[in-house]
C-alpha cells in the first residue's frame, strides 16, 4: 500500500559544508527504545591500497556512491596486501565480509578485505561461533567514534522508531537505486511515496535530494554483494546489503552467519536478514549521539538546551531566560556512565571507593558508555556488553590516561601460544612474583610485544579481540598478572561481598577464592563465560622460556612454557 | 551508476581521556557552551536570585543565593532591613560604611528625639540606618553584590520604645494610606515625611510609628541623634504636607501653615503658589 506523504514544513537551506568535513550527516535517527540516536556517515565505508602506506580508510564522498563490479572490488585477493597488481584508486573495495572474533585472521582480511570463499566456519576464516561478535568493528579500525550498527539497533531504526513505516522508502537518487531513509520527526516539502515495490516510484531530483539530504534523510545505494571477487549485480533484481554487528545465533550447528539488512523490489525492506559471512555487503557507518540534559532536582524553570543530543564535539549551548542571574553552570557525566564513574573513583576517598567497588565490581560496561547490570540489559538498551568490571581504583594501570579500573571480556579470546619460540627478553623479565605483581603495565606490554616484530599471539589475540568498547577506555590488552592479581581480588571480592585482598601466591599455593569454581559465578552471572578451569596468559615475562600465566584450576600464579597454548582473555583499563 | 568518490581519509584517532567540563558563559552569563563529550552528560544550573524591593518575594525565602534589587543612595541615611542576616556590612556596602540601630527614643512636648547606636551587623528582618562613605550610590543587584549560603526570614522584627514609637522593617512592599500622621518615612535629603497620598513602601527598607496618635504628629518636632553623648550627627526631621515640601537637615525646621512657610519664630518665609 502506497501512502502519499504531504510535505509542509519548513524548506532549509543545504547545511553547512564544514558539516561534511567530518563525514557525518545532520540527521538523527533513534536506534533504540531507550532514545539512543545516531547519525550516519555521508557515505559507504571504502578502503582503498597503497603499497607505501598499506590500506586506508575512506568515507564515500556522496551518498550514492559505490563500487559494485568496477575495480578494486573486483581486484581483491586472498593474501596479503589482498590486492594484487594494482595501486590507488584501482584498489578501492567497499565490500566487506564479516568475520567473528574467533578468526584468526590479523591482516586486512579481519575487516572482510579477502577474495576467500570457503573459510566460513573455520577459525582460519570468518569465524567458528555463532555467538561470537565481530572480530573488528570497521568504525573501531577508523576511530573517531565511528561504529556499525548492530542488528536490534537496525530493526529499531526500520521498524519500531516512532512512525517507522513512513520513514523509509526505496528510490532512486542521482540515478542509484537505493533505501532512502528519514530522520526522526521528518517533514519535508519534498514529496515522497512510501513504496518498497519499485525504486522508481520516487526518483528523486538532484535538487529535491539537495533539500532531502539537508535535512538529514539518508541514501543507501543498493550496491549489490561479493563473492570473491565477483560482486553480483544481478540477483533477478538490485540489492541493497548493510551489515549488522550481530552473528546470527538461531542457526546452531550450521555454518554461522551474521545479520545485515537487506532491500530490493523482491523482498522489499528486511530488517531481519541474515547471509553468509562471507559475502560481501556494504557498511554504512554511525556515530552515537551523546545526551546533554539537566540534573534531578535541578530548577529548569526558564534554562534551555540546544541541542539535548549531538555526537561528540557538538555544541551544545545552555541558555536561562528568566528574571534572576546566572551564578554558575556546571556539566558533568551524567550517572550511570563510565565518565561519571570514572570521576567518582577520583573523588572518592576510601570510604567512598569501598562503596563505589561495592556497587559496581561485577557490572557490565556497555559499548554505548553506560554501566548495566547485565549483558542482557546492555542488548536489551541496543548497545554491545563489552566487559565487566573487576577492579576500580587508581592503581590498575600504570598509562595515566586509563587509572580508573579494569575490566575483562566476557568470553576467551584466541586459545594460542603466547609466542611461537622461545626466546626473549620481549618485555621486562621479573621471575619474583611479588615483584611482577607490581607491574601493571598491560598496555604498554602488549603493545611492546605486538610491534616488536616477532608473533607473539597471545598479546596479538587479546589486542585484537575485536568486541566494541566504548569511548574513555584503553582497547583490548593482555593484562600484566599484577592486573590479574587485582581482577581475581575485584571478583573474588564480589563474590564474597565483602572485600578480598590476598595476594596471588605462586604454584603449589592454592586459594579456593581464585579457582573458577568460585568465580565464573561472577561473570556468568552477568551473561559472560567463566574461566573454566583454565589457564591464562599475562603479558609479564619471566625469562626467555615462561612466561606469568593464572591457573584458575587451583587458584594461583604459575610460570608457562611460551609456545605451550592456552587462553587468552582481553582486558580494558579506563 | 558506479562511481568511485574517495574525498574523506579518516583519520586514525582514538577518543581522548575523559576531562573535566567546563562551559564558556558569555557577557551576562545568561548563555554557557560547551562541547558535547563522548558520553552523556548532566547539567546543573545554580542562580542568583532577585528578591526584588517591588515584589512580595516570600515564594523564593527557600533560595540560598540571592541578590537585592535595591539601591541605596549616597549623601544621606537610607533605612533598610533584609530577610536575612549580614554579618559584614562593610563588604557589601563599602568601607565606612554607617549601620545604625534604633537604640531609645523619647517624648518631650512636641519634641520626638531617637536615639541611634552604631549596628556591627543586620540581623534578618531588623530595621537599620545606613549612610554610606563617599558619593557614589551602592546598587545591590550590581555583580559582585550578591548574597551566598544565606537563611531567609521574612518574620519582620520591629525596634520597639514602647509608647513612643517603633522603627518597622518592611520585607514585603507595604501601603500606607494617605494622610495617616503616624507613619512617617525617610525621604530626601533625610527629612521624615508622612504620606501624604496612598503610597507604597517598597521592600528592604523601614519607617517610623510614632505611638502619640495622628493629630500630634504634624506638630512634632523631630530630634535624632547618632552614638548618644558622642553626637556624632544629628538629624532633623519634619513631616511633609502633601505637596511634600522639603525641609533641609542640619539647619533649620520649616512649618508650612496654609500657604505660606514659616520658620520656627513665626517668620513667613515664602507663599506658596497653588
Amino acid at each position: 500500500m502506497k501512502r502519499k506523504i504531504l510535505l509542509t514544513l519548513t524548506f532549509m537551506l543545504a547545511i553547512a559544508h564544514g558539516a561534511w568535513a567530518s563525514g557525518e550527516l545532520t540527521g538523527k535517527f533513534s536506534v533504540n527504545a531507550n532514545g539512543k540516536q545516531v547519525v550516519f556517515a555521508q557515505g559507504n565505508l571504502q578502503a582503498t591500497y597503497y603499497s607505501s602506506e598499506g590500506w586506508r580508510w575512506a568515507i564515500a564522498g556522496n551518498q550514492w556512491d559505490y563500487i559494485g563490479e568496477a575495480p578494486g572490488n573486483t581486484k581483491v585477493t586472498n593474501a596479503s596486501p589482498f590486492v594484487a597488481g594494482y595501486e590507488g584508486a584501482y584498489t578501492t573495495v567497499d565490500l566487506f565480509g564479516w568475520v567473528g572474533a574467533s578468526s584468526t585472521w590479523t591482516d586486512v582480511n579481519r575487516y572482510g578485505i579477502t577474495s576467500s570463499t570457503e573459510n566460513t566456519g573455520s577459525a582460519d576464516g570468518y569465524g567458528t561461533s555463532n555467538v561470537e561478535c565481530l572480530k573488528s568493528d570497521w568504525g573501531n579500525t577508523i576511530g573517531s567514534g565511528w561504529r556499525t550498527l548492530s542488528r536490534a539497533e537496525w530493526i529499531y531504526l526500520l521498524t519500531g522508531r516512532e512512525n517507522a513505516d513512513n520513514l523509509r522508502t526505496l528510490a532512486t537518487v542521482h540515478g542509484v537505486r537505493g533505501l532512502l531513509i528519514m530522520p526522526d520527526g521528518w517533514t519535508s516539502s519534498v514529496s515522497l511515496t512510501i513504496t518498497t515495490a519499485d525504486y522508481t516510484t520516487n526518483t528523486v531530483s538532484d535538487i529535491n535530494w539537495t533539500t532531502l539530504e539537508s535535512e538529514g534523510c539518508v541514501f543507501l545505494p543498493a550496491a549489490h554483494r561479493r563473492l570473491g571477487n565477483g560482486v553480483s549485480t544481478v540477483e533477478g533484481d538490485v540489492y541493497g546489503h548493510y551489515w549488522s554487528t550481530t552473528p546470527n545465533s538461531v542457526n546452531e550447528g550450521q555454518t554461522p552467519n551474521a545479520y545485515d539488512i537487506s532491500f530490493s523490489t523482491t523482498h522489499g525492506i528486511d530488517a531481519l536478514h541474515s547471509q553468509y559471512r562471507r559475502w560481501g555487503s556494504s557498511v554504512r557507518l554511525v556515530k552515537d549521539c551523546y545526551t546533554a540534559s539537566f540534573a534531578a532536582g535541578n530548577d529548569n524553570t526558564d534554562w534551555s538546551i540546544n541541542p539535548t543530543s549531538g555526537i561528540e564535539g557538538t555544541e551544545v549551548t545552555v541558555t536561562y531566560s528568566g528574571g534572576h542571574k546566572v551564578k554558575s553552570v556546571t556539566v558533568k557525566a551524567k550517572p550511570g556512565t563510565l565518565a561519571w564513574l570514572k570521576a567518582a573513583v577520583d573523588a572518592a576517598d576510601a570510604t567512598e571507593l569501598a562503596t563505589l567497588n561495592s556497587t559496581y565490581l561485577g557490572k557490565v560496561i556497555g559499548a554505548d558508555g553506560r554501566i548495566y547490570d547485565t549483558a542482557t540489559d546492555a542488548t536489551t538498551a541496543g548497545t554491545t556488553a563489552s566487559a565487566l568490571i573487576a577492579y576500580l581504583g587508581n592503581a590498575g594501570e600504570e598509562n595515566t590516561s586509563y587509572q580508573h579500573g579494569l575490566a575483562i571480556a566476557l568470553r576467551n579470546g584466541t586459545y594460542c601460544n603466547w609466542k611461537n619460540d622461545k626466546t626473549g627478553p620481549c618485555v621486562p623479565q621479573i621471575s619474583d612474583l611479588s615483584t611482577a605483581l607490581t607491574y601493571k603495565s598491560g598496555i604498554a606490554f602488549t603493545n611492546t610485544l605486538t610491534s616488536d616484530g616477532h608473533v607473539h599471539n597471545a598479546a596479538t589475540a587479546a589486542k585484537n579481540f575485536g568486541a566494541t568498547y566504548p569511548a574513555g577506555t584503553s582497547g583490548w590488552f593482555l593484562p600484566t598478572v599484577g592486573q590479574w592479581n587485582l581482577i581475581v581480588q575485584g571478583l573474588a571480592s564480589k563474590k564474597a561481598g565483602s572485600p578480598v585482598t590476598t595476594d596471588l601466591d605462586n604454584w603449589n599455593h592454592e586459594n579456593p577464592a581464585y579457582k573458577s569454581s568460585n568465580l565464573d559465578s561472577v561473570i556468568e552471572a552477568v551473561g559472560g563465560s567463566g574461566f573454566q578451569n583454565g589457564i591464562y596468559w599475562s603479558s609479564t615475562e619471566i625469562n626467555n622460556d615462561e612466561v606469568w600465566g593464572i591457573n584458575f584450576h587451583n587458584g594461583w600464579a604459575a610460570g608457562f612454557v611460551k609456545s605451550t597454548e592456552y587462553n587468552t582473555r582481553a582486558v580494558l583499563a579506563f | 551508476m558506479k562511481k568511485i568518490i574517495l574525498s574523506l581519509i579518516v583519520a586514525l584517532t582514538t577518543t581522548g581521556a575523559m576531562a573535566q567540563i567546563t562551559p564558556t558563559p558569555n557577557g551576562d552569563k545568561t548563555q554557557w557552551t560547551f562541547g558535547m563529550p563522548a558520553y552523556d552528560v548532566e547539567i546543573t544550573t545554580e542562580l542568583w536570585y532577585k528578591l526584588d524591593e517591588a515584589a512580595d518575594n516570600r515564594s523564593l525565602s527557600d533560595k540560598t543565593n540571592v541578590f537585592l534589587k535595591r539601591t541605596l543612595q549616597a549623601g544621606g541615611w537610607n533605612t533598610f532591613c533584609a530577610p536575612f542576616a549580614i554579618a559584614n556590612p562593610a563588604s557589601v556596602f563599602g568601607e565606612g560604611v554607617q549601620v545604625k540601630k534604633l537604640s531609645t527614643a523619647s517624648i518631650s512636648g512636641n519634641t520626638l528625639t531617637l536615639n541611634f547606636d552604631d549596628a556591627s551587623g543586620i540581623d534578618a528582618g531588623k530595621p537599620y540606618l545606613i549612610k554610606l562613605n563617599g558619593e557614589d550610590s551602592v546598587n545591590l543587584a550590581a555583580d559582585g553584590k550578591e548574597f551566598a549560603g544565606v537563611t531567609q526570614n521574612y518574620t519582620a522584627v520591629p525596634t520597639t520604645i514602647a509608647g513612643v514609637v517603633s522603627f518597622r522593617p518592611v520585607l514585603v512592599p507595604e501601603s500606607l494610606t494617605a494622610n495617616d500622621r503616624t507613619k512617617l518615612y525617610l525621604g530626601e535629603n533625610d527629612n521624615l515625611y508622612w504620606p501624604d497620598a496612598d503610597v507604597t513602601v517598597h521592600a528592604f527598607r523601614a519607617y517610623f510609628v510614632v505611638d502619640l496618635g495622628a493629630s500630634a504628629a504634624p506638630e512634632l518636632r523631630i530630634v535624632t541623634n547618632f552614638n548618644g553623648a558622642t553626637g556624632v550627627a544629628e538629624v532633623r526631621g519634619q513631616m511633609s504636607d502633601v505637596r511634600g515640601e522639603k525641609f533641609l537637615l542640619n539647619q533649620f525646621i520649616y512649618i508650612r501653615r496654609g500657604d505660606a512657610i514659616y520658620d520656627l519664630q513665626g517668620h513667613k518665609v515664602s507663599t506658596i503658589n497653588q
